[in-house]
């Protein structure tokens, strides 16, 4: 068994967005700010009781509030979020939805917003709209009023099955 | 080449739905700490806060004085009264913990209706509580109610907290020389003069990032906000500050609170004929900017209380009172959500006293077309459109929606009009880079609009380029001479005129310098998408030829321009919603909602539509879920996203947009504001439709389950 002190720092890896970081952590540290520090920025933080969403990530398959991650918990696992999804310069088929479909205003929620959809949509390509609603009802938006996220979820449903 | 008009998609969000925005709290300084705020557990207290190192108070940031830091006497729970300072925010918030605080409890008062009694002072240094006390008044109101059917009773719109996904935060470097600030604002050109008013120094850069909306709670600038800049002036060291979530909702974006106590005359066929009450407005603790902000809008409440409809009759008493609460501030609306919340719902209930249709009530008490321009009793004044058309063409889908309507679903419907586009002035800079490229800053603050994308069309259209050949920026006093900012509904119109003028007068130099390269007049020069041609030689040069020789030949190409502005224009619209009412679970579900409205010319239906969608949830969720409740030791009890019943897109009902554009305003632009108008009117909309469900009259929001 590892024992880590109060005050004692541990190295963790983190595979994120597909290349290999190596820092070291208080084991009371978030992996929220964790991911920032490393310049995932896109990763936001919204509130502090793990109600907004807004620093949703994919972790492991899994898409998770990386707010109510410790980043030593982390330790090993490999981590999407929205700087890595497009590819070759080329945005991936939510992002464009996003945009088709003006599904973002302040921009702040969006990056958490495209992790979950875009887990969402790995875990049920055709989503109805019921599930879209409860799929994405972990992230909050205070801009848009949802409907237009609900379109961009279902445009990039059909554009990832013609796929 | 034409764009306005067009749904063009944002040019905003490649850089936001990559993940690369730049939000204030992704910005980092070398050397940068980190600042926390020890906030008040109590509403009224005279406080002693033990100094060590790290420990800045009151006398450090305002000597002598209670605001923006508390430094003898608190006034409100999450008042500032200490500020620590650490290498990171983990840090820095063990350190507050190691803060003692002696508090002295004083009396203190929550009510605003009580605090107007005077017995209990909300802080020493105040002679009374009442911020104001107006009267508006017209014609015989007394005497018409007496010839009148009557109806009264009060109507509650209660305090709700703004909360942007993105608290409020700042940056703050002084190197020696000047002050650089970046912070989550909506307008750097008003926070700069804030701070140079604060600070007593004017060598200060603001710059506004990306800012992760506001909905009016970062209008004005907050009291920690004055005091990082204090800090950051004295340390020399760049200093930073975010909120969590919890002390942002018990600090800041508290909106509306406000009362009406009223006695309203009809006559049996439905025409209004009096109106008489009192508005109380609660502020909040002293704190000036706030308060300065806040007051207007219960000035705001108080003169667009008699809507759209002809009531000449009327006579209303205002109170801005001061309570040991958190001050409030502007939220989405600003004192109109109100004015259009009171007297849609008087108006509802006339309706169903009188068993009669909403829109037949409406058509006969609203301002006819022939009467536009109108000037209200209350001295607003009501620019165009056709009330009357909008109403008509609202039957259609009000019909529509009624016949739907199944066994425990009702049809609410309310019309607003409103005010917007207010003043006094903007700035936007337009110049041509060497390269060919157009650069076009505006002096206002968007932080989400997608005013932006608007700006390029206008530019684009005006210039007759291609949109992508323009670049909009703002948020940097550096760049732009200066600005007001963006609130009020103002930004595409009033910074949207000054944009157009703008590149009117760059275009008009662009002829001016082609006629000089083709050897021509002014009035020989033929100018069409982009290619400049003399009409007598048949000469041409293309618009980056005519900037390459504006450049060479000294001729600067760099426009700015102040657009003045002395009335607010007037949008309006109907809106309705199919809500269906479970009163055994006390469920209360929004199905459909349909908004018609007349925001003069649309210059981009894609973006104002966002601005219904969003505007519209947030009116729905202050009639269904949300409110600020404060407990009796005047702690906010929901102060996270959870308690506090914040919608998700399980609640969000279908919308349907609709607009006309028969009222255009009088700007270069031809356009109204809409940025409010969703929350003006969908929170009368949703409760009128569950008062007719429940065949009882509804004087508080939000409608809780255990009163269905």
């Amino acid at each position: 068994m590892k024992v880590i002190e109060k005050d004692e720092k541990v190295k963790i890896r983190l595979k994120i967005n597909g290349k290999d970081y190596e820092t070291e952590v208080e084991p009371r540290k978030l992996l929220v700010h964790v991911l920032r520090d490393l310049g995932f920025t896109s990763v936001h933080v919204g509130c502090d009781t793990s109600n907004c969403g807004a620093c949703t990530v994919v972790m492991n398959g899994k898409s998770v509030k990386s707010c109510t991650v410790l980043a030593i918990q982390a330790d090993g696992s490999e981590i999407l979020t929205v700087e890595g999804l497009s590819k070759d310069g080329k945005l991936h088929p939510i992002q464009e939805a996003f945009w088709d479909k003006h599904a973002l205003q302040c921009g702040y929620c969006t990056p958490g917003m495209i992790m979950q959809s875009y887990w969402l949509l790995s875990e049920n390509p055709s989503p109805s709209e019921d599930e879209i609603r409860e799929g994405l009802a972990g992230n909050l938006c205070r801009c848009t009023g949802y409907q237009n996220i609900i379109e961009a979820v279902k445009e990039a449903s059909q554009k990832l099955k013609g796929h | 080449m034409q764009y306005i008009g067009k749904p063009i998609r944002r040019i905003e969000d490649p850089r936001l739905i990559s993940g690369k925005g730049s939000y204030v709290d992704d910005i980092k300084l070398p050397g940068e700490m980190f600042v926390a705020f020890l906030r008040s557990t109590k509403p009224h207290a005279k406080i002693h806060v033990k100094k060590t190192d790290n420990i800045f108070t009151g006398d450090d940031i305002n000597p002598g004085k209670d605001f923006p830091i508390a430094s003898r006497e608190t006034t409100y729970v999450g008042q500032p009264i200490a500020a620590v300072i650490a290498k990171d925010r983990y840090e820095a918030y063990d350190l507050l913990e190691s803060i003692e605080v002696e508090y002295e409890d004083l009396p203190y008062v929550l009510d605003p209706a009580e605090a107007i009694k005077d017995e209990v002072k909300v802080y020493s240094g105040l002679k009374s509580n009442i911020y104001f006390q107006k009267t508006f008044s017209s014609g015989n109101p007394e005497k018409i109610l007496s010839e009148s059917l009557t109806l009264e009773g009060e109507l509650i719109n209660q305090r709700v907290i703004a909360s942007p996904i993105e608290p409020r935060g700042i940056l703050a470097y002084f190197d020696g020389q000047r002050l650089n600030v970046w912070a989550s604002t909506q307008s750097a050109h008003f926070m700069r003069r804030n701070l140079v008013e604060f600070l007593g120094f004017t060598n200060i850069r603001v710059i506004q990032p990306d800012v992760g909306g506001a909905f009016g709670s970062k209008i004005i600038t907050h009291p920690e906000q004055y005091a990082v800049a204090k800090l950051a002036m004295k340390l020399g060291v760049p200093l930073k500050w975010v909120p969590t979530r919890t002390e942002e909702m018990i600090s800041a974006g508290h909106g509306r609170d406000k009362r009406f106590k009223f006695k309203v005359g009809f006559t049996r066929d439905g025409k209004i004929t009096a109106l008489v009450g009192t508005i109380i407005g609660d502020l909040g603790a002293p704190y000036a900017d706030a308060n300065d902000d806040e007051s207007g809008n219960v000035l705001s409440t108080s003169r667009m209380i008699l809507g759209p409809y002809k009531i000449r009759d009327a006579l209303i008493t205002s109170y801005a009172v001061h309570t040991n609460k958190v001050p409030t501030t502007s939220y989405r609306g600003a004192g109109r959500p109100e004015a259009t919340y009171f007297i849609e719902r008087i108006v509802n209930m006339i309706a169903n006293e009188l068993n009669m249709d909403p829109i037949d009530i409406r058509l006969k008490n609203v301002i006819r077309p022939e009467e536009m321009p109108y000037e209200s009793a209350f001295g607003i004044t009501y620019d165009s459109g056709n009330y009357v058309e909008i109403l008509n063409k609202a039957r259609e889908y009000y019909n529509e929606l009624k016949s739907e309507a199944g066994k425990d679903e009702c049809v609410g419907l309310a019309m607003y009009v409103e005010i917007t586009a207010f003043g006094p002035w903007e700035v936007a800079r337009v110049f041509a880079k060497s390269d060919g490229k157009i650069i076009a800053i505006t002096g206002s603050g968007p932080h989400g609009q997608g005013d932006a994308t608007g700006f390029a069309q206008i530019v684009a259209e005006t210039l007759q380029i291609p949109i992508e050949n323009v670049e909009v920026r703002w948020g940097d006093t550096d760049i732009i001479e200066d600005g007001i900012g963006t609130w009020g509904s103002r930004t595409i119109t009033v910074g949207g005129s000054a944009m157009l003028k703008a590149s009117e007068e760059l275009k008009r130099r662009l002829i001016e310098a082609a006629a000089k390269m083709l050897q021509a007049d002014v009035e020989e020069i033929d100018y069409s998408e982009g290619k400049f041609t003399n009409k007598k030689s048949g000469k041409s040069a293309t618009i980056s030829e005519v900037i390459s020789f504006a450049y060479k030949n000294g001729i600067s190409l760099d426009v700015t321009y102040v657009y003045p502005v002395s009335k607010p224009t007037t949008p309006y619209g109907v809106h309705m919603a199919l809500v269906s009412v479970d009163k055994e679970l006390g469920k209360i579900k929004v199905k459909k909602y349909i908004a018609i409205d007349d925001i003069g010319k649309v210059i981009n239906p894609l973006t104002a539509e966002g601005q219904i969608h969003g505007g519209v949830m947030q009116g729905i969720a202050q009639a269904l879920y949300e409110e600020a409740i404060i407990d009796p030791q005047g702690n906010l009890v929901n102060s996270n996203l959870d308690d506090y019943a914040f919608p998700t897109a399980v609640e969000s009902p279908k919308y349907t947009w609709t607009y006309i554009e028969r009222g255009l305003s009088n700007h270069p632009t031809g356009s109204k504001g809409v940025g409010e108008a969703g929350a003006v009117v969908s929170t009368p909309v949703i409760v009128n439709a569950v008062e007719n469900c429940l065949g009882k009259r509804i004087y508080k929001i939000p409608i809780k389950p255990d009163e269905l």
